[in-house]
């Protein structure tokens, strides 16, 4: 005998039978209309539909298709976004200290193959080449102060993020509300948080004077992917909070996660009679959610 | 020409035949990250890593294999390789949604979105493998690494889930 | 940080006006933070071309016993040191006050005056605090303050910076210029009508209640607004903003350094994204950047999350309310 899941997904497939059905149903009284609910629901799922390809991409695509069939398969893992990026730089800068110049005596091409530029740590290029095979000297000397100026380029971005960083922190400690709820619309430049910045941004969303940066402070740490301690302190927070749109706010936020340590907190605000209906109704949802 | 049939003829040498895979899965490939909430931009890099990967390893496609799962195999782990390596942006919740409207079924629909933004992943990835991508719970259960019997579980779970969430909202 | 009461600058001042009696309390030449602390019902904030802080009150039906002549009173705020039941104190305090472009704060010593009014009581009430135009001002409710919600908290002619928060009170600004970040949760109205919006810090309205905001018809701002359970209505020209995805979201950066012949070759944006970078030779001839090298960090990419733009856009400003209606309406 199958289950209530298996059978309803192969309901929801079409693979039962009228007899199955019937029996079925006749079995388990109440769950015919919970099947047709959860099949119109799926049903009616919106269509969304998937953008155009870009231009870009497929010439992304055919290029690296081109690249693929002259040549083995390549050794460095990069998207082909990022190779195509590179090397249409590289290219376009080493052809730049071509143009113009005396034309050499033998002359140099650019060979049609990418240059493997990652802006991690190692920068490769391929090589150029004469008309003859040999290497360029040219190329060879000409090319690593480019590539050193875009070492310098990236070293000089992550000096940037320290700097958004301090920034940020430093703007948390201003007085005035506006400029640490600023603060908090700043750290939504950053894709990637700090220890110091997330403990600053709980921090606000605990305790600061006003109820909008704390609001403001909770949005922006359900941006990141919550260690289970900030899941924890979330928690916490809830307890000990008793605005009620922070307490609202925070409901959201722990049913969206799943975080089941939260359901002692619900079901003390859902038991507490001073808190406002919407909210108690807010925690007996969370509760049902959460024991699902 | 099968899908099948081209990945074969790719696998074997004849990369020129990864144009037609390409051309017929850009779109579900690209859609299948844009509705798991990654936006356009990186939805269409990793849609081009996916592709990457086919060709990379085309030669781990062998006899008897199904083109799609396999397809969407290489997608799901492409996706989570970019979850791993985004852990703090990824948020999971950037799916674009239009501007809601008075309309009653326009309303009806944003409402569904949103819900189905707040379903937790493990749900949610069945559902749109199952309806959007119109894959059978096997194939699912091939591309997901889980049981055929798990996969049921979760549409009917994450349907009843579903349901809970839009009807709070409402 | 040293505290002193300010017994000594007491300025008692009794004047008649109308038949009630009206006392008042002065401090001189305050520049500095206000903190008020007060009932959320019956108590005016008023802003004022002046350079003092002046505490007003009604005298009410009660008198002070005979028994407590020559004794202050102990309010739920602390001492009266003001003769009308009011408590102020002055503190100093180092706070930041500005960031460099390296982020390397500023801190600067900055008087705070912490003025505590109480309820309306049997010696006294209609509080009024009358603020000099400019000085950041923020309010925040009596613990005790619960009991008379049905008043009003009535801000007006207010210029400067103003963040108050209270839960379930009638929140009325009027002639308000310059930016408010003001929750009122729990219920309540809020209704805030601006003179001028400050174009330099922004301004965030939450509520849970019902919401109006009237603004001149010509301000500029980027909007986020929403209404969980209520709708939303205005009469002013939104403007979707369009969410800009992936480069379009980042400023073209100007990187200058390089050499000639890279200048004069290699020209596009050039985009700092998450610790990479990105050069975009292809198109976009209309607005070129050239060249390599130091990227400025002062064209920092900016992100603030806003669903519409009123008069093509100004400051960030987010109105949100829980359950009630929002008004958004030209003045």
């Amino acid at each position: 005998m199958k289950n209530v899941e298996e059978f309803f997904a192969d309901y929801l497939e079409g693979k039962t039978s009228e007899k199955e059905l019937e029996d079925f149903f006749s079995e388990n009284p109440g769950s015919r209309q919970e099947f047709e609910e959860l099949k119109q629901l799926f049903e009616e799922l919106p269509e969304v539909a998937e953008p155009e390809v870009s231009g870009t991409a497929n010439d992304h695509f055919y290029a690296f298709l081109e690249t693929e069939k002259s040549k083995a398969a390549p050794r460095f893992r990069l998207s082909f976004r990022e190779v195509f990026r590179y090397a249409a730089m590289v290219l376009a800068v080493a052809g730049a200290y071509y143009f113009g110049s005396r034309k050499p005596e033998k002359e140099i091409v650019t060979v049609e193959k990418p240059v493997y530029i990652t802006l991690r740590d190692t920068i490769k290029v391929k090589e150029e080449v004469t008309t003859d095979g040999e290497p360029s000297v040219r190329a060879s000397r000409k090319q690593p102060a480019v590539l050193q100026e875009l070492a310098d380029i990236r070293k000089e971005v992550s000096q940037i993020n320290e700097v958004q960083h301090k920034m940020i922190l430093a703007m948390l400690r201003q007085e005035s509300a506006a400029s640490r709820l600023e603060a908090i619309n700043y750290s939504y430049n950053l894709d990637v948080a700090d220890g110091a910045l997330m403990d600053a941004l709980f921090l606000a969303l605990e305790s600061d004077p006003s109820v909008n940066v704390r609001l403001a402070a909770l949005e922006a740490v359900g941006r990141f992917e919550l260690s289970p301690a900030m899941r924890e302190n979330l928690v916490l927070t809830l307890a000990e909070q008793r605005d009620p749109s922070l307490q609202m706010a925070l409901m959201t936020k722990l049913i969206e996660l799943r975080e089941v340590k939260a359901l002692p907190v619900f079901t003390g605000i859902m038991n507490n009679p001073d808190v406002s209906e919407n909210i108690r109704d807010r925690a007996e949802f969370g509760i049902k959610v959460l024991n699902m | 020409m099968t899908d099948e049939q081209a990945m074969m003829a790719v696998a074997g040498g004849d990369l020129d035949k990864a144009a037609v895979l390409y051309e017929r899965y850009k779109r579900p490939v690209l859609g299948y990250f844009y509705r798991s909430s990654v936006n356009r931009d990186n939805a269409e890099d990793l849609m081009q890593q996916v592709f990457y990967r086919v060709i990379h390893y085309r030669k781990s496609f062998s006899e008897g294999y199904v083109f799609k799962p396999w397809l969407f195999r290489i997608a799901r782990n492409v996706f989570q390789d970019f979850i791993q390596k985004n852990r703090n942006i990824f948020s999971g919740l950037d799916i674009e949604i239009e501007e809601e409207s008075s309309d009653y079924d326009q309303e009806q629909e944003y409402q569904l979105k949103r819900a189905l933004e707040k379903l937790p992943r493990e749900y949610r990835e069945v559902i749109l493998l199952s309806r959007y991508e119109e894959l059978k719970y096997d194939e699912i259960a091939e591309i997901l690494q889980i049981s055929v019997s798990l996969v049921k579980v979760r549409v009917h779970r994450g349907l009843k889930i579903l349901r809970e969430i839009y009807f709070q909202m409402e | 940080m040293k505290k002193l009461i300010l017994v000594s600058w007491a300025v008692m001042a009794a004047h008649f006006s109308g038949a009630q009696e009206k006392k008042q309390y002065e401090v001189k030449n305050f520049k500095g933070l206000v903190n008020i602390t007060g009932p959320s019902s019956g108590l005016i904030i008023e802003g004022y071309a002046g350079n003092s802080i002046v505490i007003e009150a009604e005298g009410g039906e009660g008198k002070v016993p005979e028994k407590a002549t020559g004794l202050r009173m102990v309010t739920a705020g602390g001492l009266d040191n003001t003769g009308i039941s009011a408590t102020v104190d002055e503190e100093t305090a180092k706070i930041v006050t500005s960031i460099n472009e390296k982020g390397e704060e500023k801190e600067e010593e900055v008087r705070i005056l912490n003025i505590n009014i109480p309820n309306a009581n049997r010696l006294f009430k209609n509080y009024v605090v009358k603020v000099p135009h400019g000085l950041t001002t923020r309010f925040r409710e009596n613990t005790d303050s619960d009991w008379g919600k049905k008043g009003a908290l009535e801000i007006r002619s207010f210029e400067g910076e103003l963040d108050v928060n209270c839960s379930g009170c009638n929140l009325n600004v009027t002639g308000f210029s310059g930016n408010i970040i003001a929750s009122n949760s729990y219920g309540g109205s809020t209704r805030i009508e601006f003179t001028q919006l400050a174009q330099d810090k922004i301004t965030s309205i939450n509520a849970d209640g019902e919401l109006e905001v009237i603004m001149p018809a010509s301000t500029k701002a980027n909007l986020k607004m929403s209404s969980v359970r209520g709708n939303v209505y205005t009469d002013f020209d939104l403007k979707k903003a369009v969410e800009k995805t992936g480069k379009d979201a980042l400023e073209p950066v100007t990187v200058v350094g390089a050499p000639a012949a890279v200048r004069s070759t290699v020209e596009g944006y050039y985009y700092v994204d998450n610790g990479a970078i990105t050069i975009n030779t292809a198109g976009r001839a209309s607005n070129k950047v050239s060249a390599l090298a130091s990227v400025s960090a002062a064209k920092r990419r900016r992100l603030d999350r806003y669903d519409y733009t009123i008069n093509d856009g100004g400051v960030y400003m987010s109105i949100t309310s829980h359950n009630g209606n929002i008004y958004l309406k030209k003045k």
